[in-house]
């Protein structure tokens, strides 16, 4: 009894804990950042905040009205400066851990983005899972003008479109990875690019398509020829070598980074099939992972990646019973693919020199421990490696064509 | 006039009545029923002695008959005393008076001794000239008689109050299995488990507590199964209880048990003959107490709490997951409202974001803090939950639909509670009630508070502190000298019998080994001889 | 019951003390050292111990059971086996505390409040002075209940993260350079100190055999959990960044999106292994009272447990910010071979001539 009471008492003494809690209706949740450059400070912070259903809180039901996101931009020197600015402007307490985007502008990613990261990943707030963009053109302005047509909340809309791009799979469209991916001393990312579309359907794109061919399709984001609500869009992909944007690329070329990488899942392209003169659609499913063979011979890196993929004809006219003319066809993407490998080889090695299929990694393995590694020096290797990345198509039918 | 007056109970004018210091008790002698005086041997003298030991015409219930029996043509005055209730006034009339009176007659006895062995047909019937005998067996139903030219009276058994007879348990009903009850009499209960265990090695020993109230207990056990110590221990806890009277096992249980100070109940109660005899051939002692419809399995541990009696008549699939779920139930029904109030204060990144944004729209409009909101909650629960048992059956309807109004519908409408907290407070309750064991129940509600308190204190730190100190005095608590959190806390050689997962029934081979019952197995290894 | 079957409790209780380093300070210290060869490190550091457990053990056979403490009279006599004590007790106390220290601050970073740092420190540290108040065997009991639910927390991290796992990342194999390993296997220390509990306890166990088993399973424990943890951190974040992360196994905990729900359980992670270092730190002042008793009997110990809390609260408090606590822990380990099995082999040895030389 004299145990018990005296535990009592003494746990009644910290009573005083419950000042030291906020109740989640008197917190502030941030969903998405967005870091530009700023004019009068170092960066001009975006804030988007969620707002909770704009239903009474009744026991009647009632349809949840469309709450309206609430966004607000702070010039400071850093981040979390910014947060410190925010706290008086918003009354509640702000809560950066249900952050689920992080944009960083064009401008900012130039100039290197490996202190943002390493903030944001040392802190309890940013969650390992927060994604990553870069927008084309300024953040804040992508993000204020998100506006979702299938969902009430706009942190559903981030969700479900990044994760599209990510497939929830090792991807550096995701904070930590492409932090872990930064902190290497020679690395190259791939994070995806974000943009408003500024098009009507009077004004003609760039010409980033050639003739409606998805191989060659090699459009970024804002340049779909679209008339849509939501001006929002994402497509292609920023090219990181380190921490450093030093280009884009286009979106099969994003796609085809991803078979690569072992980070794909099945989608529809159409093709030109010039002996038809007939657009195919095909689906292109990844059938095993890629085969990746490294040497070093003579100090120099000899990488072979070999990828098998197979594809299933949705809409492939003449061809698509005629086993002749399906192997014809497969011969000739085989050749296409395999050219639009060794061109993003080139601008890989060439190019922006950022190793982008994250190469690297696989040629640790030849030595045996970082200090051997160093040695070698990737950094300087990577430019004069012998990288040949070959496609093997074949097409997903059981049936004998007659 | 002095500020304490007005703090003391002063007698006034209009109260006539007074409870005065009392007078030490010396008129009326705690019971012996061993030893003590004896009878004189002198029909006059013992007549008057027995009137005044009984309290004849002090006490309305009392009887007296006084008749007469003729032995070797001579007519001998006897008296018998009985108490109205207690008897089978038929058997009185047929079985004593019949015979005595008018069978004497006829038959012409010689002696004494042809009164006990010819004129009364009594499977029970006992000479005595020891007045503590004679006044416990009246008390317990027997009719005392006492014959002129006779130095013994007689107590006859002549039992026949009224009781209810063998019904369904009222807390404990199965939908597979048995459905009878113990009832409040002592001797019914013990022919019930003997029914279930047609063995000689079934023991009843039989004490009397209580130094006025003498009500019977008994303890049962298997004598070559039951390991010795533990009932030698339980006999010498029952023996050494001294007290003026016991009525329930409930009563009996707390003078038992190791330790007071614990919402853990340390024996298992219920109101089953088939878990108590099961209970008997695990080698453990079960306590029957007179007056009392439930009786005391000793010991048990912390998993046995949460077991129900449908247990052993379910198939293996069914009941390892009614298990399951009665324990997340207890679970949730202790640790539910303090995890909700911790992460709503401490821990916001806990939820997705979605179910956050609905807790703060249906959060906003309420102006307490989630302490507080769901304090008023539970209270008004346990507020109902008592009125519940008391209410009359006429208003017991009316008594539901106000408090689902109350706590539902009105207190969300007034804006008083969020929805988000019925939901948990429903949950919570229901909880309670899938928890078969009352007391572990009753716990729960008991600590649930403690909960809710270290949760608004300090989210999930003060939780697992509080879960920390709970397991620990739990685990600490012993049962007859068994810890309860056998087989896991301590382990125990055999690893886990059937605490938390059950095997099926040709799988069970062993008995628990915590018991260190005499017969180690249950069954051989291969019990279904049918297959190979 | 008691003599027969305590081997698996007391090799529990071992497992908490030792292990509890790992949600505070590991494997991040070792991943500094030799990078992210972390997980052949800890493999290295297991066997190791194994065998010098193994060696203590052959020392101890003809002593077995009495307790390591009375060995101590045998070897150095009276004063001898007081110093010897002492220098356990001081020690213990100041991993206690240091570790606890590590475990408020990491808390503090845990949880989104203004509380300060005594708030926490009081509210674990009344836990931990009602179960070391309770006894050994209390808080034997509550570590067998806390350590399946560890177990099942560790497990479902483990396995939830294996889409995450790159093959990648644990290459080149031998971590920063192979000196740096075997340095890191031999020299510098993962901290099995805790392991002498098992001697202390050997009254309970009662023979050699359950000794032996006991510790045997403690390392079996030991190396299952820590090499599978530290090789899933490896494989999960490469190097250089897994040599920065804040408090590894939070962070990994909060890496698992395994759909919309199984997602940002790291509160409930945290918390379960916090009750698992609440179990060791009772433990270890448990022992520390046990130990600071001149006379055999129960009664003294616990008048000592009061003052050993209150001593572990101030130490705790003594340094000035998080990365003093860390040096400090982390100077302290590099003496962990000193407590074992140093000491014991010294004063087996010492025992086992001065019983021949009684003998003959």
């Amino acid at each position: 009894m004299k145990k018990l009471s005296i535990i009592i008492f003494v746990f009644s003494l910290l009573m005083n804990g419950c000042s030291y809690s906020i109740d989640v209706e008197n917190q502030a949740f941030v969903v998405a950042i967005g870091i530009d450059k700023g004019d009068t400070f170092p960066l001009k912070a975006t804030f988007i905040f969620a707002n909770p259903s704009g239903s009474e809180g009744g026991g009647e039901e009632k349809s949840p009205s469309k709450p309206k996101p609430d966004s607000v931009t702070i010039e400071a020197p850093t981040v979390y400066s910014a947060v410190r600015k925010l706290d008086s402007i918003k009354s509640k307490t702000i809560n950066l851990s249900h952050i689920k985007i992080v944009v960083f502008s064009e401008e900012i990613a130039k100039d290197g983005v490996k202190d943002y990261l390493t903030a944001f990943a040392s802190s309890r707030d940013f969650r390992p899972n927060t994604y990553v963009c870069i927008s084309k053109g300024n953040a804040g302005e992508y993000l204020k003008a998100v506006k979702p047509s299938q969902e009430i909340f706009i942190e559903k809309y981030y969700d479900n479109i990044m994760r599209k791009v990510a497939a929830d799979k090792v991807n550096e469209a995701y904070l930590y990875y492409l932090y872990f991916n930064v902190s290497q001393s020679f690395s190259g990312s791939l994070v995806p690019l974000v943009a408003l579309n500024k098009n009507n359907t009077d004004t003609p794109p760039d010409s980033t398509a050639s003739d409606g061919d998805d191989f060659d399709y090699e459009a970024r984001a804002g340049d779909i020829l679209r008339d849509a609500e939501n001006p929002a869009e994402i497509l292609g992909s920023a090219i990181m070598k380190n921490d450093k944007m030093v280009g884009t690329l286009g979106s099969f070329k994003t796609d085809l980074a991803r078979i690569i990488c072992d980070e794909y899942y099945p989608r529809n392209y159409s093709i030109n099939y010039p002996e038809k003169s007939d657009f195919l659609t095909i689906r292109v499913i990844q059938q095993e992972h890629p085969e990746i063979k490294t040497e070093i011979v003579d100090q120099n890196a000899k990488i072979k990646i070999y990828i098998p993929i197979s594809i299933e004809y949705v809409d492939a006219g003449k061809i698509e019973n005629n086993i002749t003319k399906s192997k014809e066809f497969c011969d000739y993407l085989r050749q296409k693919l395999n050219q639009k490998a060794e061109e993003l080889v080139y601008d890989s090695q060439v190019i922006y020199d950022a190793d982008i299929l994250g190469l690297g990694d696989s040629l640790k393995r030849h030595f045996p421990d970082m200090k051997a590694w160093e040695k070698w020096n990737w950094k300087e290797k990577f430019s004069t490696a012998q990288i040949e990345v070959s496609f093997d198509v074949e097409y997903a039918d059981f049936e004998e064509a007659n | 006039m002095k500020l304490r007056d007005l703090f003391l109970y002063k007698h006034t004018q209009t109260e006539n009545f007074s409870i005065k210091n009392a007078v030490p008790s010396e008129k009326y002698p705690v019971q012996k029923n061993e030893g003590g005086p004896e009878l004189a041997g002198n029909f006059r003298k013992d007549f008057k002695t027995l009137k005044d030991e009984f309290a004849f015409g002090t006490s309305g219930d009392i009887k007296m008959r006084e008749f007469t029996i003729r032995i070797s043509d001579k007519d001998h005055n006897a008296v018998i005393f009985f108490i109205d209730g207690l008897v089978n006034k038929q058997f009185v009339n047929d079985f004593i008076l019949k015979p005595l009176m008018f069978k004497s007659r006829e038959m012409n006895i010689e002696s004494f001794r042809a009164i006990g062995e010819t004129l009364l047909p009594q499977s029970e019937y006992k000479e005595t000239n020891v007045i503590g005998e004679l006044t416990f067996d009246l008390n317990f139903g027997s009719a005392i008689m006492l014959v002129d030219g006779c130095k013994k009276a007689y107590s006859l058994d002549v039992k026949g109050w009224q009781h209810r007879g063998v019904e369904s348990p009222q807390t404990e009903r199965i939908i597979r299995g048995p459905n009878d009850a113990f009832s409040e009499q002592l001797r019914e209960n013990t022919a019930l488990i003997r029914h279930l265990i047609r063995n000689k090695s079934l023991m009843c020993r039989e004490f009397k507590v209580g130094t006025i109230s003498q009500t019977p207990v008994s303890v049962m056990y298997i004598g070559n199964i039951a390991n010795t110590s533990l009932v030698e221990e339980t006999i010498r806890r029952i023996e050494s209880i001294d007290t003026d009277y016991i009525f329930a096992a409930a009563e009996l249980e707390q003078y038992i048990e190791d330790k007071s100070v614990t919402t853990l109940p340390q024996f298992l109660s219920t109101e089953r003959p088939d878990r108590a005899s099961r209970a008997l051939l695990d080698g453990r002692v079960v306590v029957i107490v007179d007056g009392s419809p439930f009786v005391l399995i000793l010991p048990t541990t912390i998993y046995e709490l949460n077991e129900s009696a449908e247990d052993n008549y379910l198939r293996f699939p069914y009941v390892n997951m009614i298990r399951a779920i009665r324990w997340i139930a207890f679970i949730l029904s202790l640790l539910l409202p303090g995890l909700y109030v911790a992460v709503v204060s401490f821990h916001a990144e806990l939820l997705p974001t979605g179910i956050l944004m609905s807790i703060i729209s249906s959060r906003e409009p309420v102006p307490f803090p989630a302490l507080i909101e769901i304090i008023i909650m539970e209270i008004s629960l346990e507020i109902i939950r008592e009125a519940s048992i008391r209410v009359p059956e006429a208003s017991g309807s009316t008594l539901s639909i106000v408090g689902a109004l109350i706590l539902g519908q009105a207190a969300v409408s007034a804006g008083i509670v969020s929805p988000i907290l019925i939901i948990i407070v429903s949950i919570t309750a229901i909880g309670s009630f899938a928890t078969p064991n009352y007391y572990l129940g009753l716990s729960a509600r008991i600590l649930r508070f403690a909960y809710i308190f270290l949760g608004a204190v300090a989210g999930f730190l003060g939780i697992i502190s509080g879960l920390f100190i709970n397991i620990l005095l739990w685990t600490d608590t012993k049962s007859m000298g068994m810890p309860m959190g056998v087989p896991f806390a301590p382990v125990t050689k055999k690893g886990t019998p059937y605490s938390l997962f059950v095997p099926p029934i040709w799988k069970q081979e062993e008995r628990d080994d915590y018991i260190n019952a005499r017969r180690k197995k249950r069954q051989p290894h291969i019990s279904r001889k049918w297959k190979e | 019951m008691q003599n027969k079957s305590g081997s698996i409790g007391i090799a529990i209780i071992c497992s908490c003390a030792i292990l509890s380093k790992y949600l505070v300070i590991l494997p991040e210290y070792m991943v500094k050292y030799v990078g992210n060869a972390a997980w052949l490190d800890i493999l290295g550091k297991c066997i190791v111990g194994t065998i010098s457990l193994l060696f203590v053990l052959w020392l101890y056979k003809p002593f077995a059971p009495i307790s390591l403490t009375d060995v101590f009279s045998l070897s150095f006599g009276r004063v001898g086996a007081v110093i010897i004590r002492y220098v356990y007790i001081v020690f213990f106390t100041l991993f206690n505390s240091l570790l606890f220290r590590l475990l408020i601050e990491a808390l503090s970073t845990v949880m989104a409040t203004t509380a300060p740092d005594e708030f926490f420190a009081i509210f674990i540290l009344l836990a931990v002075f009602v179960a070391a108040y309770s006894g050994v065997r209390a808080t034997t009991n509550l570590s067998a209940v806390i350590f399946p639910l560890v177990l099942i927390t560790a497990f479902t991290v483990i396995f939830a993260l294996f889409p995450h796992y790159r093959i990648e990342n644990i290459t080149p194999i031998f971590g920063k350079s192979m000196p740096r390993l075997l340095n890191g296997i031999f020299v510098k220390h993962f901290g099995f100190t805790e392991t002498i509990l098992l001697f202390f306890f050997a009254p309970v166990l009662g023979s050699y055999k359950n000794l032996k088993k006991s510790g045997l399973l403690t390392f079996a424990i030991i190396s299952i959990i820590s090499v599978l943890f530290t090789l899933a951190y490896c494989l999960t974040v490469p190097y250089p960044a897994s040599g920065h992360f804040f408090l590894p196994f939070y962070q990994m905990t909060r890496m698992i999106k395994s759909g919309a729900f199984l997602q940002r359980l790291e509160p409930i992670v945290v918390f379960v292994w916090t009750g698992f270092v609440m179990c060791s730190m009772s433990i270890l002042i448990a022992i520390t009272s046990r130990l600071a008793t001149f006379n055999k009997g129960t009664v003294n110990e616990k008048a000592f447990v009061p003052i050993f809390t209150i001593i572990t609260f101030f130490v705790a408090m003594f340094p000035e910010s998080e990365s003093s606590a860390f040096y400090f822990y982390e100077k302290l380990l590099s003496t962990s071979t000193l407590l074992f099995p140093t000491i014991p082999v010294f004063v087996l040895i010492t025992a086992r001539i001065r019983r021949k030389a009684v003998k003959t």
